[in-house]
């Protein structure tokens, strides 16, 4: 079971790197369409917008670790 | 012969905790500046990377589109992380984490010299070995700090604690001084600095690491097997034909996408030249890929007793959370450094200058005072026993020190400054050192909140950090290099 929990959250890591990667990469593209402000704005947004959603969920994800953390 | 071994391991675990350092054992401290070379190779090479591949040809780099380096800088970056799932079995079961660690410096410090070759098949062959290099180095370190502590798990937060200063601090003075010399004096000469201070970690972590006693050797065949059958309070799910299946064609499929995306940029051959009902053939591998694990994941869940199923849920559910977080953060190393690079005034003179030498000059020594004080006090516990490891540990600092003396020197001489594009990552390492230690007391003290509004603050002050970016980037005409945005967005 710790097996797997690391496997899941290492192949996240790589995940979120291969699409920072990716999203790293149509910085030229956003940037030519509509300005270098929105390529950034991404960046603010998407954060907070999963923040948000982390702390709705709390009250949920505490019920599944069962007081683990 | 048992009772005998078990004796002289239990003397080794004593003696390890004798030497103190700052209240912890003097391993840690010895791991402390392994882990400090290593992620100042890391972290240097890292900022030089993208850099190098997108400047023009006249400056020494190859002149790549930017979308081209940032593909083989993604494929990089999560490759390295992959490649720690790997690593951390094999040292689990065969090599014992010492000698892992030791084949993956070893590994990484070989990648550092291939990349300073600067031709095209070398810094393939060099970021080849850095993956997996990493891949044996980085899971097994954590390892040996956590078996280190294992009859001590009150010291334990403590340790990792200083375990990442050492962390932070070599991705600082990395950053620092390998984008420094790349940038300034020649790119060779940066990824070789990073491959200089790799060597000297990994000797140093040689000839000391008998101060672990018998924590991280090779496993015996009895381990092995105490270990499965050590019962951790749950029933085991044995991998299924299907299970295996599933795994091995999700990771083909997530390999073949991964080395495919960087291969068919710069190459301009698509090895997944192909569509599938509309899609585009590289889409619809990832897609099936995903899938794949999709299906292998819920198999697996659903096949654990509840209370072990549900905590693999919420696990699964922070990872999503991950993703989201490493995709905005690793924009560090990419599209801030080409920001930094395209878009800001980074050319001062006069007063400007001045203010920058001085703000340069104390960022660079305040930090490495405090680590030498460090280092200073392991030498005083250590230097009748592991004399040889502690002459390494002390030339790369000797080393360091001109390097930074040579640098601040430069500077100090030079009529304008124009600073380093990738001097800006520093700061983020810097706030880190700066603020952790209040951080950590905040949550040890009452107002501890749960690691999901954790992560919520942190998240917020990522964004909050992108959203002043985009502020000062609002200035600029799109498309319009030529205005440069003052650098104070970037801090």
């Amino acid at each position: 079971m710790i097996g797997v929990m690391f496997g899941i959250w290492y192949l996240a890591i790589a995940i979120g790197n291969k699409t920072a990667g990716a999203m790293g990469g149509m910085i030229n593209e956003i940037t030519a369409k509509y300005s270098l402000s929105t390529f950034f704005l991404i960046f603010t947004i998407v954060p907070i917008g999963i923040a948000l959603l982390a702390m709705l969920l709390h009250p949920l994800l505490k019920k599944l670790m069962h007081g683990v953390r | 012969m048992l009772e005998n071994s078990i004796a002289a391991s239990a003397e080794n675990n004593n003696d390890f905790f004798k030497n103190k350092v700052l209240g912890h054992p003097a391993g840690l401290f010895v791991l402390f500046f392994t882990e400090m070379w290593e992620r100042f190779s890391y972290y240097g090479m890292r900022a030089l990377l993208v850099l190098f591949l997108i400047s023009s040809l006249e400056k020494g780099g190859w002149a790549w589109p930017e979308e081209n380096a940032l593909a083989l800088y993604g494929t990089y970056t999560s490759l390295v992380y992959l490649t720690t799932i790997m690593g951390g079995y094999l040292a689990d079961k065969y090599l014992g984490y010492r000698w892992a660690v030791v084949i993956g410096a070893c590994l990484m410090t070989l990648g550092h010299a291939s990349m300073a070759v600067e031709t095209p098949t070398f810094l393939y062959i060099g970021i080849g070995l850095l993956i997996f290099g990493n891949g044996f180095f980085k899971p097994n370190m954590t390892s040996i700090v956590s078996h280190m502590y294992k009859d001590h798990p009150e010291k334990k937060d403590g340790a990792y604690t200083i375990f990442y200063m050492g962390v932070n601090a070599g991705a600082f003075l990395g950053i620092m001084l390998c984008g420094y010399i790349g940038e300034k004096v020649s790119w060779s000469w940066g990824f070789g600095l990073a491959g200089i201070f790799m060597f000297f970690g990994m000797l140093q972590f040689y000839f000391t690491q008998k101060i672990f006693g018998d924590i991280g050797t090779k496993p015996t065949a009895a381990e092995n097997l105490a270990k499965e059958n050590l019962n951790d309070g749950d029933k085991r799910v044995p991998f299924s034909t299907l299970d295996i299946i599933l795994m091995i064609g999700s990771l083909f499929l997530g390999l073949l996408w991964i080395l495919n995306d960087p291969y068919s940029k710069i190459s301009g051959n698509n090895l997944l030249d192909f569509t599938v009902a509309g899609l585009a053939g590289k889409n619809f591998t990832i897609l099936l890929g995903l899938a794949l694990f999709l299906i292998l994941l819920v198999g697996r869940i659903t096949r654990y007793s509840k209370v072990t199923r549900e905590r693999l849920i919420a696990v699964t559910i922070f990872a999503f959370f991950t993703v989201f977080f490493w995709a905005s953060f690793e924009q560090a190393g990419g599209s801030m450094t080409i920001f930094a690079q395209k878009y800001t005034q980074r050319a001062f003179t006069g007063t400007a200058a001045n203010i920058y030498k001085i703000v340069n000059t104390l960022l660079t020594v305040v930090p490495l005072g405090i680590i030498t004080f460090v280092l200073w006090k392991l030498f005083t516990q250590t230097f009748k026993k592991y004399a040889i490891g502690n002459i390494i540990l002390a030339t790369s600092f000797v080393v360091i020190w001109g390097v930074v003396i040579w640098m601040l020197n430069r500077e100090y001489n030079a009529e304008t400054t124009e600073i380093a594009a990738s001097w800006f990552g520093i700061l983020n390492s810097f706030f880190i050192i700066a603020f952790a230690p209040l951080v950590s007391k905040v949550w040890e003290s009452k107002y501890n909140p749960p690691a999901a509004f954790k992560y919520g603050i942190g998240m917020t002050l990522l964004g909050l950090g992108f959203a002043s970016l985009a502020y000062g980037a609002s200035s600029i005409v799109a498309g319009d290099e030529n205005i440069k945005v003052s650098m104070l967005w970037l801090v």
